[in-house]
C-alpha cells in the first residue's frame, strides 16, 4: 500500500509538472486578456475540484445517515470519507476565492465584488468553514450526525454557484466551457485544461486518500482507548 | 501587474497545497501517538 502511494505521488508530481508546461507556455494567449489569463488553468480545475469533493462528502454523509445504526463500521467508514473530501473541497474552494481575486484586479480593475458567483461561492465556503469547525469543536456520534446534515444541506450550495452565471448576469463571465453557441475555448487551450484537470485530481485523490486513510485509523485507536478506559474502570470498580 | 499576479496565484497555490499535506502529515504524527498509547485492545484483534 504504501509504495502504491509514493508510486502515485511521484506520477502526480511529474503530471503537475508537465500540466504547468502546457498552461504556461504550450497554450496560446489569450486575445484580449493576454497572460493573465493562463490562471484559469489552475482556477478551474480548482473550482472543478471543489465540486467533486463536496459531492463526495455530500454523498458519503447520505451513506453515513443511512448506515449509522445497521452498520456502524461502514457508517464510521462514511464519516472519515466525508472528512477527508470535505477538507480537501475547503482547501480547492479556499484557493478559487484567492486565485479569482488574483485575475479580477488586473481584468476588471477590482478585486471583488458582490457578483452572484463570488457571493455564493464565499457562502460556500462558510458552509464548510462551519462543517469543519462543528468537527473540531464537537464530540461523539451526535456530532457526527449533524456534521453529516450540515454537509447534505450544504451541498445545496454547489448547484446555485455552478447556475448562477447562467441564471444571473453579472460581473463573473458567463461559462466558456458548457455555455451558449457563441462562448467556448480556442481548440489549442484545451490540452491545457485537461493535463491541469488530471493532475489537480491526481493530487486531491492522493490527499484525500491519505487523509482518509488516517482518521480510520484514528477511530480505530480511539476505540481501542475506549476499551482500555472501560477495563481499567472495571478494575477500580472489583 | 498582470505577471506579478498570474505567478502569485501559482505561488499561493503550491504553498497552500503543501501546507494541507504538511497539516495531514501532523494528523499522522498525532494519529501514530494515540495508536501507540492504546495498543490493540486484545478481545477486538482475535
Amino acid at each position: 500500500m504504501k509504495i502504491f502511494r509514493w508510486v502515485w505521488l511521484a506520477l502526480t508530481l511529474g503530471l503537475l509538472g508537465y500540466a504547468f508546461y502546457q498552461g504556461m507556455y504550450v497554450a496560446p494567449t489569450e486575445a484580449t486578456m493576454g497572460d493573465i489569463q493562463r490562471i484559469f488553468y489552475y482556477h478551474f480545475p480548482s473550482a472543478m475540484m471543489t465540486f467533486l469533493f463536496f459531492f463526495i462528502s455530500f454523498v458519503a454523509s447520505i451513506v453515513y445517515l443511512g448506515s449509522r445504526r445497521n452498520h456502524p463500521q461502514r457508517a464510521l467508514g462514511a464519516d472519515a470519507a466525508a472528512l477527508a473530501s470535505a477538507e480537501m473541497g475547503m482547501v480547492f474552494c479556499t484557493l478559487v476565492l484567492i486565485q479569482g481575486p488574483l485575475w479580477a484586479r488586473p481584468v476588471w480593475g477590482i478585486w471583488w465584488t458582490w457578483d452572484a458567483r463570488l457571493t455564493s461561492t464565499l457562502v460556500l465556503w462558510l458552509i464548510y468553514a462551519s462543517y469543519l469547525l462543528l468537527r473540531k469543536f464537537a464530540e461523539g456520534p451526535q456530532m457526527r450526525t449533524l456534521a453529516a446534515v450540515l454537509a447534505i444541506f450544504g451541498y445545496v450550495d454547489v448547484p446555485i454557484v455552478y447556475f448562477s452565471t447562467r441564471w444571473w448576469r453579472t460581473q463573473h463571465p458567463a461559462p466558456v466551457i458548457g455555455g451558449d453557441a457563441n462562448s467556448g475555448l480556442d481548440p489549442g487551450m484545451w490540452p491545457a485544461v485537461f493535463w491541469n484537470l488530471g493532475a489537480w485530481l491526481a493530487w486531491g485523490l492522493l490527499l484525500a486518500g491519505w487523509r482518509y486513510s488516517i482518521e480510520r485509523r484514528r477511530q480505530v485507536a480511539e476505540q481501542h482507548a475506549a476499551l482500555h478506559a472501560l477495563e481499567a474502570s472495571l478494575e477500580v470498580t472489583l | 501587474m498582470a505577471h506579478r499576479h498570474l505567478v502569485l496565484a501559482y505561488v499561493i497555490t503550491i504553498v497552500v497545497q503543501i501546507g494541507y499535506a504538511g497539516w495531514i502529515g501532523l494528523k499522522y504524527r498525532s494519529m501514530r501517538k494515540l495508536e501507540r498509547e492504546f495498543p490493540p485492545y486484545p478481545s477486538l484483534t482475535k
